[in-house]
């Protein structure tokens, strides 16, 4: 599934289709011009989108729907607030991302589930062979154990295949911040990881 | 002098490693790319990090979310209704810049004498000098966003003016001193000016400006609030 560099781009699974940038920009000029079929278009694409960087960031279902709207919102009524400087997808992801921020400031609850590092999995004994259900479900929670800023570098670079650059513009932080939270990340997940997926990492 | 050894390939591998996800994901620039595949033909321990990665990379982009999906279409109907209720500010511009062309279009291309292509060039004309003020008007507004400290806006254009090409300077300042207008913009390509006059007696300071025998053209173009 992985790609090596310079590998096809189509083929991508569920979520991570889109339309090429030239599409993208096109709907948001549509969108600029009050156009609510194209404003909803843009909606259906982003949601799935949105909704999983947005739930990896805040692990709360009703702030995600909220913050989601929120972002999108936003993107109807100020869709002159995008300059082209960047892709459309980072100014919408950095949209939500200071959203985001400033919803999980409200909440007087820690959304970091610290346990999650030496909780047992559930399903997974000692001497159970690793299923693909399994191995994601371990994934998950070793994420789940990773502070918000290094798991939220970790899906947009894999999961929504962000560059570093793009990424340090969503997060508005240095792109050395950025390198410093990956190397961080994979070294806390082989650390929860040990002794069921850690020969791969 | 002591014979401290600096690891520089230490820092190479770092380095690469540090890229790895994003050489794995295609999305380092050429250079970068460069670097990375140099050293990975002669480095046997970052081949096997790249093998890890892929792994790493291949897992956490299939692994579903951990909430389950959310419902677009449930998403959609809670923000559908702001959405008609809401037309974004460009476009609330656009259209009624549009909307203020037309109408002088249709008043110019009706009043004018003559059949066929001259009305319909004339009234043209006229509305491109519009379309042409309109647009710098557009531009002339101010920002959304202010600073702390920063300078009072300026009132907004609420007239465009038009005078004969000839007019002289001298002219056009006691015009605008008579009816207590404010410079905005302008001129324009088109020599239109974007003026601001008090709100209250907009509609007499238009009647006045058009009997003006230097005006060309007095319209009221009117602001809005920002959302």
């Amino acid at each position: 599934m992985v790609r090596s560099q310079g590998a096809a781009r189509s083929g991508e699974v569920g979520v991570k289709a889109s339309p090429d940038q030239d599409d993208e920009a096109r709907l948001l000029r549509r969108v600029a011009a009050g156009d609510r079929r194209a404003f909803e278009s843009l909606y259906r694409l982003y949601h799935p989108r949105l909704t999983r960087f947005l739930f990896n960031m805040l692990r709360k279902p009703e702030l995600v729907e909220e913050v989601l709207n929120d972002t999108l919102i936003a993107v109807w009524r100020r869709p002159d607030s995008y300059n082209g400087s960047s892709k459309l997808s980072t100014w919408i992801f950095a949209i939500a991302f200071r959203k985001a921020l400033r919803a999980r400031s409200r909440v007087d609850e820690p959304l970091e589930d610290k346990d999650a590092e030496s909780r047992p999995s559930d399903e997974a004994g000692p001497e159970q062979q690793l299923g693909r259900r399994q191995t994601h479900e371990m994934l998950l929670k070793a994420l789940e154990g990773l502070s918000s800023d290094h798991r939220t570098v970790v899906d947009l670079t894999y999961f929504h295949e962000f560059g570093y650059r793009e990424i340090a513009e969503i997060m508005d932080c240095p792109v050395d911040t950025v390198k410093t939270r990956m190397f961080h990340a994979r070294r806390n997940l082989k650390t929860m990881l040990a002794g069921n997926l850690a020969d791969w990492l | 002098m002591t014979g401290r050894i600096i690891p520089l390939n230490v820092d190479r591998h770092r380095e690469v490693q540090t890229l790895l996800p994003w050489y794995v994901m295609a999305k380092l620039g050429d250079a970068e790319r460069a670097q990375v595949e140099t050293h990975l033909m002669e480095c046997a321990d970052c081949q096997a990090k790249l093998r890890s990665e892929r792994r790493l990379a291949a897992e956490i982009s299939d692994t579903p979310m951990a909430a389950g999906a959310f419902d677009v279409q449930h998403g959609w109907d809670q923000i559908s209704r702001q959405v008609m209720e809401q037309t974004p500010r460009r476009s609330r511009e656009a259209a009624r810049i549009a909307a203020f062309i037309r109408d002088r279009f249709e008043e110019v291309r009706s009043g004018l004498g003559g059949t066929g292509w001259l009305r319909w060039a004339v009234a043209a004309q006229f509305c491109l000098i519009l379309a042409l003020g309109a647009q710098d008007w557009r531009k002339a507004q101010p920002a959304a966003y202010k600073a702390l400290g920063s300078a009072p806006p300026a009132a907004a254009a609420n007239v465009v003016v038009v005078f004969r090409p000839e007019t002289p300077e001298k002219d056009l300042r006691g015009i605008l001193r008579s009816n207590n207008a404010r410079l905005v913009g302008g001129p324009t390509a088109a020599d239109a000016y974007l003026l601001h006059v008090p709100q209250a007696g907009r509609t007499a300071t238009l009647v006045r400006l058009r009997k003006q025998a230097q005006v060309v053209l007095a319209e009221p173009v009117d602001s809005e609030t920002n959302p």
